[in-house]
C-alpha cells in the first residue's frame, strides 16, 4: 500500500484551515497546520511534509520571505493559496521557487488537482520521463518529436521549446518570464507579445479548437499550463 | 570719461558723406543753381538721418551748411557771404535740415518703440499659449521662468514665501549660480504685493527686480530678475516683465481652478458610487445571503428529513449563490479601482483576445453546463494592449448578462471581429427582450433593465463593462439586434506600435 502523503497547511484563518483540513483529509492525506512563518519553518524541519500549502497573507511576514528561507534548506513543493487580484505576488513567488498556485476561493476539485500535480512533480523529479503523453498528444523529449493521434506535427524550434518546457513542468503553471527567458533569452523577459504570437501558432497546430484549448490553457496574468489530467 | 574711438564714428561718416557729395556737386556746378544744390544737400541730410544716429545726422546737417557756403555761395571757396539773400537762403537751409533731422529722429524712436512693443506683446502671447497647455504647477513655473530669463538675457530665481517658514528657492535658471537671494526683500514684496528695484519707485537702489507672483491664497511666490546689462532696467521693460509674470500667475490660477473643479467632481462621483453601493448592499447582497443562510440551516437542522437529491440541490444553491456574490464583489472592486485610479489601475500587456475569450468560455462551460456557447473569431486578430483580467471580466459580465436575461436557453453567440483596422470588437448576442430605455441610463450604475425585476444580480455589470472599455481607450455599445434581442459589444483600440517579432 502506498504511504500516506503528509501535507503542511500554512494558514492563519481558522475557517479556511477547517475547510482545507477536511477536504484534504477526505482525500486521504495526513495534515499538519502552522499559523505563522516561524512555526511553518519549524514544522517543515520536524514533520517533513511532502507538500506545503501556503497562504500568502500571514501575520509575521509575506510568502516570499518564507519561500526564500525554505528554499535555502529544502525543495519541498509549495502550493500557493492567494486572494484574487494578486497576480504580481503569485508570479513573484513562482519565480523564486513556488511550484503552483490556487486562487481563493478555491473549489475542492481544483484544489485536489493542484495537490496531485505538485506531489507527482516531486516524485517525477527523481525519475524523469522522456516521453510525455496527454490523451493523444505525445511529446518525445528525447527525440524532439511531437505527434497528435497518428499524425506527426511539424513545430518550429521555438514552438517545440515552448511545448517541451510546459511538458517538463508536468501540469504545473509556467510563468511568462520563465518561458521567455528559456526560449528567447533573459533580455526578452518583457516581450510578452512574442509569447502570445508563438503560443497562438502552437495552439493552432495542436488544438482542434484553439479558443477552447484541450492541452495548453492560459492562466491570465501568470502564465501557461499543460493540462496533464 | 575715457576716450572711445568708436564714439567718433558718426563724425567720420558725416564728414565722408558731405565731402563726397560736395566733390560731385562741384563738378556739376556749370549746370546746377544754388537752390538745386541746396536740395541735394537736404536729400543727403535725409539719407544720413535714416542711416546714422541722431548725432551723425545733426553733424551732416551742419557740415552740409558749411560746405554749401564754402563751395557754392558767392564768393566761392570762402566762408563769406556776399548777398543778404544768400545769407537768408543759408539760414533757411540750416533751419530746414535740423528740423528734418529731429523729426526723423522722433519717427525712428516711435517706430522702434512700436516694434519693440509688438515683439513684447507677441512674446507674452506665446508664453500664455504655452503655459495654458501645461497641466502641472512645476512645469508652468519652470517654463515661465525660462521664458522670462531668455527674454531679458537674465538670471531668474523663483522664491516661495510662506508665513512662519523660511523662504526657499523653488527654481533658478542658473542652477550652478551662487545663492544671492535677499530673503528680506522677498518677504517685503510678498507682503506688500509690489514690485521693487530700479524704476519701480520702491527700493530703487537695488541692482535687480523683485516681482510678486500670485500663486494661491495660502502660498506666495516672488520672482527675482538679475539682468546681465544694467540698461535693461527701463520702465518699458518693467511693464513687459510684469506682463509676463502676469501670464504665469494667470496660467497658475486657471490650473488651480481646474484642479479644484476636478476634485469636486471626483468627490461627487465618489459619493454617488458610495450611495449606490450602500443601496445595493442592502438589497442585492442580502437576497443571496438569505438563500445561503436558509439552505445551510436547513441542511444542518433537517438533514434526516431531506432526501439525498434535496441535500444535493441545497448545497448547489449555497455554492452558486456564494459564487455570484463573489463576482458582484469583484465587480464592485474593479469599478472602484478603475474609477479612482483610471489608467493606473491597469496591468496592461500585449494579449491575444482569442486566448482571453478562451478563458471566459472555459469558465462559462463549467458554470453553465446547461447552456451552449458559440464562438466566431476572426482569424489573424491583432494582439491588443490590455489588462487581461479586466477584459476577461468584461466579457464574462456580458455573457452572464445574456444568460440572466435571455431565459429562452438559446445558444449564446460571441463574435470577435476587427473594425476599420482601429478597433477589435467583441459582441455577445442574446435573444432576450432587447432594450427600450435610454441606453445611457442603462449604463448608469445599478439600474436594471426592468424596474423591480426579480432577476438576480446587480445592474452593475454593464456599468463596469463601460468603465473598463473606456479606461482602455475603447467604448461599449448596446444595440437591439435586427433579429430581436440585444447585441452588447465592447470596442478595444488596436495599437500600431508593437515591436516586430524576431
Amino acid at each position: 500500500m502506498k504511504a500516506v502523503s503528509k501535507i503542511l497547511i500554512v494558514e492563519d484563518d481558522p475557517h479556511i484551515v477547517h475547510f482545507l483540513r477536511s477536504a484534504l483529509q477526505a482525500a486521504h492525506y495526513s495534515i499538519d497546520v502552522a499559523d505563522s512563518i516561524a512555526q511553518a519553518l519549524e514544522r517543515c524541519a520536524d514533520y517533513r511534509p511532502a507538500l506545503v500549502v501556503l497562504d500568502l497573507g500571514l501575520p509575521d511576514g509575506d510568502g516570499k520571505t518564507f519561500l526564500k528561507t525554505l528554499r535555502s534548506f529544502s525543495d519541498i513543493p509549495v502550493l500557493i493559496l492567494s486572494a484574487r487580484n494578486s497576480e504580481d505576488e503569485i508570479v513573484g513567488c513562482l519565480d523564486i521557487g513556488a511550484d503552483d498556485y490556487c486562487v481563493k476561493p478555491v473549489g475542492v476539485p481544483e484544489l485536489l488537482a493542484r495537490v496531485r500535480v505538485a506531489l507527482r512533480h516531486a516524485s517525477v523529479m527523481q525519475q524523469r520521463d522522456n516521453v510525455i503523453q496527454v490523451d493523444d498528444l505525445v511529446i518525445d523529449l528525447f527525440q524532439r518529436r511531437v505527434s497528435l493521434g497518428q499524425q506527426e506535427l511539424h513545430l518550429t524550434p521555438k514552438e517545440y521549446d515552448l511545448l517541451a518546457l510546459l511538458a517538463q513542468a508536468n501540469g504545473k503553471v509556467v510563468t511568462h518570464r520563465r518561458l521567455l527567458s528559456a526560449v528567447w533569452g533573459a533580455e526578452f523577459v518583457d516581450h510578452t507579445h512574442y509569447l502570445r504570437i508563438y503560443m497562438g501558432n502552437l495552439r493552432a497546430k495542436i488544438e482542434q479548437n484553439p479558443a477552447s484549448p484541450r492541452f495548453v490553457v492560459t492562466e491570465p496574468g501568470v502564465g501557461y499550463r499543460l493540462l496533464i489530467e | 570719461m575715457p576716450f572711445k574711438f568708436k564714439s567718433l564714428t558718426p563724425l567720420f561718416y558725416s564728414l565722408g558723406f558731405v565731402t563726397v557729395a560736395s566733390l560731385i556737386f562741384d563738378v556739376l556746378t556749370p549746370w546746377l543753381d544754388v537752390p538745386i544744390l541746396a536740395m541735394g544737400y537736404l536729400l543727403l541730410v535725409l539719407f544720413a538721418s535714416m542711416r546714422l544716429s541722431y548725432w551723425g545726422a545733426l553733424l551732416t546737417a551742419i557740415f552740409s551748411f558749411i560746405a554749401l557756403n564754402f563751395f557754392f555761395i558767392e564768393p566761392r571757396y570762402t566762408l563769406q557771404v556776399a548777398r543778404l539773400q544768400s545769407l537768408l537762403e543759408l539760414l533757411g537751409f540750416l533751419a530746414v535740415s535740423i528740423t528734418m533731422v529731429s523729426i526723423m529722429e522722433r519717427l525712428k524712436t516711435q517706430s522702434l518703440t512700436a516694434k519693440q512693443a509688438q515683439m513684447q506683446a507677441e512674446a507674452a502671447r506665446q508664453l500664455a499659449e504655452k503655459l495654458l497647455r501645461l497641466r502641472c504647477e512645476d512645469e508652468i513655473l519652470d517654463q515661465g521662468a525660462q521664458a522670462i530669463a531668455s527674454a531679458f538675457f537674465a538670471r531668474v530665481i523663483l522664491v516661495s514665501v510662506r508665513a512662519k517658514a523660511p523662504t526657499s528657492v523653488v527654481y533658478d535658471t542658473d542652477a550652478a549660480g551662487n545663492d544671492v537671494v535677499d530673503a528680506g526683500a522677498a518677504r517685503w514684496v510678498a507682503e506688500h504685493h509690489l514690485a521693487i528695484g530700479p524704476t519701480t519707485g520702491y527700493w530703487p537702489q537695488l541692482y535687480y527686480w523683485c516681482i510678486p507672483l500670485q500663486i494661491s491664497s495660502t502660498s506666495q511666490m516672488v520672482l527675482f530678475l538679475y539682468a546681465s546689462q544694467t540698461d535693461s532696467y527701463t520702465k518699458s521693460n518693467l511693464a513687459f516683465l510684469q506682463g509676463l509674470t502676469g501670464q504665469v500667475s494667470l496660467a497658475l490660477g486657471l490650473l488651480y481652478a481646474k484642479q479644484s473643479e476636478q476634485v469636486a467632481m471626483q468627490q461627487a462621483e465618489r459619493e454617488n458610487i458610495h450611495n449606490a453601493l450602500l443601496a445595493s448592499l442592502s438589497h442585492d447582497f442580502r437576497t443571496p445571503l438569505t438563500t445561503i443562510v436558509g439552505a445551510a440551516s436547513s441542511l444542518r437542522h433537517q438533514q434526516s428529513g431531506l432526501s439525498m437529491m434535496q441535500q444535493e440541490s441545497l448545497c448547489g444553491l449555497i455554492e452558486s449563490e456564494a459564487i455570484a456574490m463573489l463576482d458582484d464583489a469583484e465587480n464592485i472592486l474593479s469599478l472602484t479601482r478603475v474609477e479612482t485610479l483610471g489608467r493606473l489601475a491597469l496591468h496592461a500587456d500585449w494579449q491575444s483576445l482569442e486566448e482571453l475569450i478562451g478563458v471566459v468560455l472555459s469558465r462559462c462551460r463549467q458554470r453553465y453546463s446547461h447552456r451552449l456557447f458559440d464562438l466566431n473569431c476572426d482569424r489573424s486578430l491583432p494582439l491588443i494592449f490590455v489588462d487581461p483580467k479586466l477584459i476577461i471580466q468584461v466579457v464574462m459580465n456580458l455573457v452572464e448578462n445574456t444568460i440572466k436575461f435571455d431565459t429562452s436557453g438559446s445558444v449564446v453567440k460571441i463574435a470577435v471581429t476587427t473594425r476599420d483596422d482601429d478597433y477589435v470588437m467583441v459582441t455577445v448576442q442574446d435573444r432576450g427582450v432587447g432594450i427600450s430605455q435610454d441606453v445611457a441610463q442603462l449604463m448608469t450604475k445599478f439600474v436594471r433593465g426592468q424596474p423591480e425585476s426579480r432577476q438576480p444580480g446587480f445592474g452593475l455589470g454593464l456599468t463596469i463593462c463601460d468603465a473598463i472599455a473606456k479606461v482602455h481607450g475603447g467604448q461599449m455599445l448596446l444595440e437591439n439586434a435586427a433579429e430581436g434581442g440585444l447585441n452588447a459589444s465592447i470596442l478595444l483600440p488596436i495599437r500600431h506600435d508593437q515591436e516586430p517579432v524576431s
